[in-house]
């Protein structure tokens, strides 16, 4: 069985983010302490680049309740 | 999208997700190959290029539809392997009309906007999916 095209799915990307992540409820945990609640919320931005499909989420906002 | 969830049950399970690029790659090819062959049976239907572009027609000058046993078209679906997507031809003459009358993006062309809309929605739901746990 043969084959003509080929993509891969690059989620490098995604280890920052995350980083970006922990860091971020570190530093609510700090702030609000353990009984808070919080709402990050997400999207993703995809490139392709010459049979790489890369795949970079992005933090768009955050929400804290006590 | 969002995620929500008490912090100390967040701080918790921030440890795992630095498993999360593998995985999510693997999720992401996993989900986008069944909806890239969707796309692929439906692109080969219509007779088009994955641009919409129209084939080539025959020498007769009319529209070509490459439907006369059916493996063809039956045959044509992309597979997951780990983080990679791939174009199987399931008959052996698929590479030669394929070829002539292309129904995926060349080999490292810049993707449809159809296909890059569907993999974005696919790559938020399935990041969701992972950081949700």
């Amino acid at each position: 069985m043969s084959q003509l095209y080929t993509l891969n799915v690059d989620c490098s990307a995604v280890a920052p983010f995350v980083a970006k992540v922990e860091r971020l409820l570190e530093s609510v945990r700090e702030v609000f302490g353990e009984g808070a609640s919080v709402e990050i919320g997400f999207d993703a931005k995809i490139t392709d680049r010459e049979g790489e499909l890369v795949v970079e989420p992005l933090c768009t906002g955050l929400e804290v309740t006590r | 999208m969002s995620l929500s969830g008490n912090i100390a049950s967040l701080t918790q399970y921030a440890a795992d997700l630095r498993r999360l690029p593998t995985v999510a790659a693997q999720r992401i090819a996993t989900e986008a190959a069944v909806d890239l062959t969707t796309r692929l049976k439906a692109t080969f239907a219509a007779g088009t290029d994955a641009y919409g572009g129209a084939w080539t027609p025959g020498a007769d000058g009319k529209r070509v539809t490459l439907r006369k046993s059916g493996g063809l078209a039956d045959g044509l679906f992309f597979v997951a392997i780990g983080t990679r997507i791939r174009m199987r031809l399931g008959v052996p003459w698929a590479k030669y009309q394929i070829g002539r009358r292309p129904v995926a993006p060349k080999q490292g062309a810049a993707l449809p906007t159809d296909w890059v809309l569907s993999l974005k929605r696919i790559a938020v739901e399935v990041c969701k999916a992972e950081l949700g746990r």
